[in-house]
């Protein structure tokens, strides 16, 4: 049996105002949905509670964009992930149709 | 009006709406800030037909899609979604997070029985998407938070209401939104099936009674006289001819604030009736033989029941 250790991390976040952003993603795995021509990070979320874990650096856990270059099996394979204003408030900037 | 469908008058003088009358304006509205804010008929119909439903639709510009068991209406009014990120819809919610009226609600009410033009009423809701913000739980009260946690265990979208309307037979009519926001909805709606059906199977005596109240003009020449809605402030019968139906609304002496109450408002509307002039003895044989459903008033003392 495997253990997620290597899902992509989201090495850098510039959409500040989530709850989950505090210098950096800190949710245990982010949902990136597919929005018209954009992916976006769904686990995006505005409030006034610090969310996710602050010793945990953010990582994609799934992703719709199946035609990414970097998806398989709506898992993301790339080496890191870089999320910002775009489309949405929350793109996922490294996504890359194929 | 549909064609058909006649508008007709109880004795007391109050006109057959299928929908709560919401005559006690105080009982249906909350206190925002200082300011108490009335809720209004519609107000409480249109959140009544929301809370009730177990399915509506949701569009998202061109594309709609029906929800079912997947939505929950917080006190203030918001709808929150329970709707997959990975799916198709979860990403259209995704790119209209933000954008006011982006999102649209459309629910029909129904009448709960079998009968004829059981449309009641189409409430329609437009709003803005946002991811669902936990913080909003410690506002809640206990049966919204049990209501959030029956919702499938995928992401919460919460659609804050930008405009709201509601449309009946009688035409069509904007909510507005602080009403919609005040207001609750009517204590019997998320339990009216349920007691429409029981008092059809298991009181079927007492529904006999209560139609004779019913203006004797208007049953006149109908085939049968059946319960079409039940509420805070009274039960509806429909007269159904073979061409036409009329509703007529037979109002409680006093408003019913919970489901238990139900009983002692049917119990007091032919109580209220009883005497010389009324409509007559009361019929042979008791309804609460059958099978009766655990904590109805009626089947636990029907008996009691006044005569007619």
């Amino acid at each position: 049996m495997k253990t997620l250790l290597q899902t992509p991390p989201v090495r850098e976040c510039a959409a500040t105002a989530c709850s989950f952003n505090a210098n950096g993603c800190h949710a245990p795995a982010i949902t990136v949905a597919s929005t018209g021509d954009a992916a976006s990070c769904a686990t995006f979320v505005e409030s006034s509670m610090q969310g996710g874990m602050a010793d945990v650096t953010g990582a994609v856990g799934a992703c719709a964009r199946s035609e990414c270059v970097y998806n398989t099996n709506l898992a993301c394979t790339a080496e890191s992930i870089t999320v910002g204003p775009g489309a949405t408030a929350s793109d996922c900037l490294t996504y890359q149709p194929a | 009006m549909a064609k058909g469908t006649d508008m007709a008058f109880h004795r007391a003088g109050r006109p057959a709406e299928l929908a709560a009358p919401a005559t006690d304006v105080g009982a249906t509205a909350s206190v925002a800030g200082a300011q108490v804010v009335p809720a209004g008929p519609d107000a409480v119909t249109a959140r009544s037909a929301l809370s009730a439903s177990p399915s509506l639709r949701l569009r998202l510009g061109e594309a709609a899609v029906d929800l079912v068991g997947s939505h929950a209406v917080l006190p203030d009014g918001t709808v929150v979604l329970a709707v997959d990120a990975m799916s198709r819809t979860g990403g259209l919610l995704v790119a209209a997070r933000g954008r006011p009226g982006a999102v649209r609600l459309d629910v029909t009410q129904l009448v709960p029985v079998a009968v004829r033009s059981r449309i009641r009423a189409k409430v329609w809701m437009s709003g803005t998407a946002r991811r669902f913000d936990p913080v909003i739980l410690e506002q809640c009260d206990g049966d919204t938070v049990m209501a959030l946690l029956d919702l499938p265990p995928v992401a919460l979208w919460a659609v804050e209401p930008v405009e709201v309307g509601l449309a009946r037979d009688t035409g069509e009519a904007a909510v507005d939104i602080s009403a919609w926001r005040a207001a609750r909805p009517d204590p019997l709606a998320a339990d009216e099936a349920a007691h429409l059906q029981h008092l059809t199977r298991h009181h079927r005596v007492l529904l006999d009674r209560l139609a004779t109240l019913v203006d004797p003009a208007v049953t006149a020449g109908s085939t049968r006289v059946v319960p079409v809605a039940v509420d805070a402030d009274g039960i509806v019968f429909r007269a159904e001819a073979p061409d036409r139906h009329t509703d007529v609304r037979l109002p409680f002496p006093r408003r019913v604030t919970r489901n238990a109450g139900l009983a002692d408002g049917l119990r007091l509307l032919l109580a209220g009736t009883t005497g010389p002039g009324s409509a007559g003895p009361a019929r042979a044989g008791a309804d609460v033989a059958q099978s009766p459903a655990a904590g109805c008033g009626l089947c636990e003392d029907a008996r009691d029941l006044p005569s007619v």
